[in-house]
């Protein structure tokens, strides 16, 4: 890899995440598409991101136990009915 | 919008707030009731993406359904309530933190960090081997985000995991725009390093 390729690489690297996210400015975006269409690691590297970020989605982050849920419920109760109660 | 509902009742996509706001603030038992489970589900996940203890996710679960009980029938804009919720959620995890008893604590568990659409259907239509390696990367997921610092988790947990625009994260935050976006390229980075291991 040459010295200036390199540097390509790594500011597309920089950008990237800002690119799949539609945060970039068109000139800045046809800049990378530029250099994708020329560098097949960027462009895996990009293809990698993306179902990254679908993946991030899909997994939805941590996920509430059936416990936790259930003292919500008993909270959300008690805090309801005391309010009736007040009325 | 899409959605995608998972076994434990969370939303990936963000639910209508709005709507159940103005059904809850007009009288609607039913509305505050799935209002104020929806404050304490966003409570407990958002407190876990940021600090990692289970048990302090219970104390700011707590938290923010006092504080959505005390504040739903003053909301003049339901459309902000969302925001309201998340920035509510940050202020009680860092209350927590300040005091400093949020350590030493539970870590998050792996359990807690499993996929939350790991056991949802497969959808018959789709490529098996395609199915099984999508279910495989989720579960990385799960561990390379774990691994996250709590600055960057939070980010990719409201961008990516809940939503949130750019500029919605850094009014929940406290930062600036351009701030979100540096974090949130830093953390899939170092994602990236994590599942190509």
């Amino acid at each position: 890899m040459t010295r200036s390729r390199a540097h390509t690489c790594r500011a597309c690297a920089e950008l990237l995440v800002d690119y799949v996210k539609g945060e970039l400015s068109p000139s800045r975006c046809r800049s990378i598409e530029r250099h994708l269409t020329d560098c097949a690691g960027c462009a895996k590297f990009q293809s990698e991101l993306r179902r990254e970020i679908a993946a991030c989605r899909a997994h939805g982050g941590p996920s509430m136990p059936a416990a936790a849920r259930r003292r919500a419920q008993q909270r959300i109760r008690r805090i309801m009915d005391g309010a009736l109660r007040s009325q | 919008m899409g959605r995608t509902t998972s076994r434990n009742g969370s939303s990936v996509a963000p639910p209508d707030y709005a709507a159940l706001v103005r059904a809850a603030s007009s009288g609607d038992r039913s509305a505050t009731e799935r209002l104020l489970m929806k404050a304490q589900e966003v409570a407990y996940r958002f407190s876990l993406a940021a600090c990692g203890h289970s048990h302090d996710a219970e104390d700011v679960m707590q938290d923010a359904l006092l504080k959505t009980y005390q504040h739903v029938a003053s909301i003049r804009r339901p459309g902000a309530f969302r925001t309201w919720l998340y920035r509510t959620i940050k202020n009680a995890c860092l209350m927590r933190r300040r005091r400093g008893v949020s350590e030493p604590g539970h870590l998050l568990s792996l359990e807690e960090l499993l996929p939350s659409s790991v056991d949802a259907p497969s959808d018959p239509g789709r490529d098996p081997a395609q199915t099984l390696e999508d279910s495989q990367l989720r579960r990385r997921i799960g561990k390379a985000f774990k691994g996250l610092p709590p600055v960057y988790r939070v980010v990719v947990f409201l961008r990516e995991m809940e939503g949130l625009s750019t500029r919605e994260t850094a009014g929940v935050l406290g930062i600036s725009e351009a701030n979100v976006k540096t974090r949130l390229r830093r953390a899939h980075l170092q994602m990236r390093k994590e599942l190509s291991a």
